[in-house]
């Protein structure tokens, strides 16, 4: 799954757009748009809504290993080498107000410039300005990344911002947000598409069957929260070994326990039949 | 082996973070010139990124990064129960660099660093104060290249090429370079020095193949050790870490048949045997991040924190692969 949070619909719309999102009814606190391998929040604007947002989506539709989270939006530049409508993929955000910094594990080949990100409690105007570290500034970036780290690893969580102006206070009408956004739409879909692929899944470790045996002998050997735990590690490295697991577990799938000794007993017979090597 | 997956990745060091305190040190510009490509981040302290919270090792190790640093505190530590101290009595290491190139499946280091990228500590000078300080009062033995592999990283530091100017200074400091590397190549100018020993860790083919992704292969090994020891150079064989496979017997047999065919007994300092071991807590972590991997599916036994094989196979092997190297090596010059 791939999530995405934006700040406001017009940086959203392109998205929805090309991936076909429809808009999830049942979050009545954000507005979800998805389908059955992306998700889009819009958080509203500010590093505390871009904050609350991530978190929503991330807890309501809690990620898997292998998933990846990008918050996208347009961006100010500080020098005017960086053109209008550029995307920079950050390596680096800063939280202005905090002082904190962020660092994405750069792990993918990407077709972006790369660049710092410095993320502000509100616009950056012209007196501001002189006080800006990073190449662009945005008011969502730190704390959408702040809220992700919390439930995906650094090389999962990526900041895509396009340059949208240069600090100098000029307001863009939500057309040519969208427009902005827009024209980076497809190298960030590819870009995306490529890294989905690289990230790996979660490789199970039991087959349907060998769940269901395991489950079947802890409800019947009656075990403990921690024999189960230590069970299923002990299963899991007997399957790793390449040995048959229902074969072992089959004389003990239909024994029952019904005292806390036969618990021990049998617990430990079939601990010593999954640690042999 | 490549995949047609690779060539998405960046390259191992595209990124490298840079200490605010270390940009300017000499080491650090030197190292910046020979990876000109590199993108530089720059950083409060090497903590941010080495060890923040939710790393994955794993990913990491597709495309590792470099952290140039500053260290501070405590430079020199005391030898672990864990490692073999040769008789040696004042026996320290030293970790000026953290993390290693290569990619061992069994490697300690998964578990005890939160993060695969590799830190290079530029004060290599202040290090060197502090050896010159616990000198005063004893010989030292010290261990250099135990949490990483310097010799492979030599292009890139220059490390070793300091170490053995250090050393060539202090007669009675013994060091230890531990190396998978074939990177002799990289020293081959400098002259042998009595006091430093050059330590080669050698596997059976299959157990290199299998899972010490990236390193030299044996015959690769060899070679770098048939150089070092026919320029002078003190040469000890470590087959340590010891791995349990299911036909570990034929493997290490052909493995120290092979070592010895290409290398004269008589120009080996001596042999270090170690039976694969780990601690507790290096193993829960490492667990999670690979559940799937077969060196860590063997139901390990567990003593006074330490993990490893089971006394019978412990034995088995340890008798084994000794009365095999015995065969070429004096048993006293064989440490287990």
């Amino acid at each position: 799954m791939i999530y995405i949070t934006t700040a406001m619909h017009c940086e959203a719309k392109p998205f929805i757009d090309r991936w076909n999102l429809k808009k999830d009814s049942a979050s009545s606190i954000f507005r979800v748009y998805k389908n059955s391998d992306r998700i889009l929040l819009i958080t509203g604007v500010g590093v505390v809504s871009a904050a609350v947002g991530a978190t929503y989506l991330l807890t309501r539709y809690p990620p898997r290993f292998g998933d990846m989270f990008m918050n996208i939006g347009i961006c100010g530049a500080k020098d005017k080498d960086i053109k209008k409508g550029q995307a920079v993929l950050c390596h680096k955000i800063i939280h202005h107000d905090t002082g904190r910094c962020y660092y994405p594990d750069m792990l993918f080949k990407h077709p972006f410039l790369e660049g710092v990100l410095e993320t502000f409690s509100r616009p950056v105007d012209k007196a501001l300005r002189p006080s800006v570290e990073g190449d662009v500034v945005d008011m969502e970036g730190a704390g959408a990344y702040q809220a992700a780290e919390r439930f995906l690893s650094h090389g999962a969580i990526h900041c895509i911002k396009i340059v949208s102006d240069y600090l100098e206070g000029n307001k863009l009408d939500k057309g040519q947000v969208t427009d902005l956004i827009e024209g980076n739409v497809p190298a960030v879909s590819r870009w995306i598409s490529v890294v989905e692929d690289l990230l790996p899944l979660p490789e199970p470790l039991f087959t349907k069957e060998e769940e269901e045996y395991l489950d079947r002998v802890c409800q019947n050997l009656r075990l403990t929260v921690a024999l189960k735990h230590q069970l299923k590690h002990l299963a899991g490295q007997y399957t790793v070994r390449s040995q048959d697991l229902v074969e072992a577990l089959k004389p003990f799938g239909d024994i029952k326990c019904t005292s806390k000794n036969e618990v021990k007993r049998y617990f430990e017979q079939l601990k010593g039949r999954l640690m042999e090597y | 082996m490549n995949s047609s997956k690779d060539g998405l990745w960046n390259t191992d060091f595209s990124h490298i973070y840079v200490e605010r305190k270390a940009a300017d040190h000499p080491r650090a510009k030197r190292i910046l010139s020979r990876l000109k490509n590199s993108r530089l981040i720059e950083i409060g302290h090497y903590k941010d990124v080495f060890c923040r919270s939710r790393q994955s090792f794993r990913l990491q190790k597709h495309s590792p990064k470099l952290i140039l640093a500053v260290k501070e505190g405590n430079l020199l530590y005391k030898g672990a129960r864990v490692c073999q101290d040769f008789g040696n009595h004042h026996f320290y290491y030293t970790s000026c660099v953290m993390n290693c190139p290569y990619d061992c499946e069994y490697c300690y280091l998964q578990g005890m660093y939160p993060s695969a990228n590799i830190v290079i500590f530029v004060n290599l000078e202040d290090i060197f104060l502090d050896v010159e300080k616990l000198l005063k009062s004893h010989p030292v033995y010290l261990c250099i290249s135990y949490d990483t592999d310097l010799l492979a990283l030599e292009g890139i530091t220059g490390f070793v090429s300091s170490w053995l100017g250090f050393a060539s200074r202090h007669d009675s400091l013994v060091i230890e370079l531990r190396t998978k590397s074939a990177n002799f190549n990289a020293i081959k100018d400098i002259p042998p020095l009595d006091n430093v020993i050059l330590a080669w860790t050698l596997s059976p083919v299959e157990v290199i193949h299998d899972y010490e992704e990236g390193t030299p292969s044996l015959q690769a090994r060899l070679k770098s050790i048939k150089r070092a020891v026919d320029r002078g150079w003190k040469v000890r064989l470590c087959f340590d870490p010891i791995i349990f496979t299911r036909d570990w017997k034929r493997q290490y047999g052909a493995c120290v048949k092979e070592v010895f065919e290409e290398l004269s007994p008589d120009s080996i300092h001596d042999v270090s045997l170690g039976v694969f071991r780990i601690s507790k807590e290096y193993l829960k972590r490492i667990h999670k991040d690979r559940p799937n991997s077969l060196v860590f599916a063997y139901p390990f036994e567990e003593r006074e924190g330490v993990c490893t094989y089971s006394s019978g196979h412990t034995k088995e092997m340890r008798d084994f692969l000794y009365s095999e190297i015995s065969r070429y090596i004096p048993g006293d010059k064989i440490y287990f």
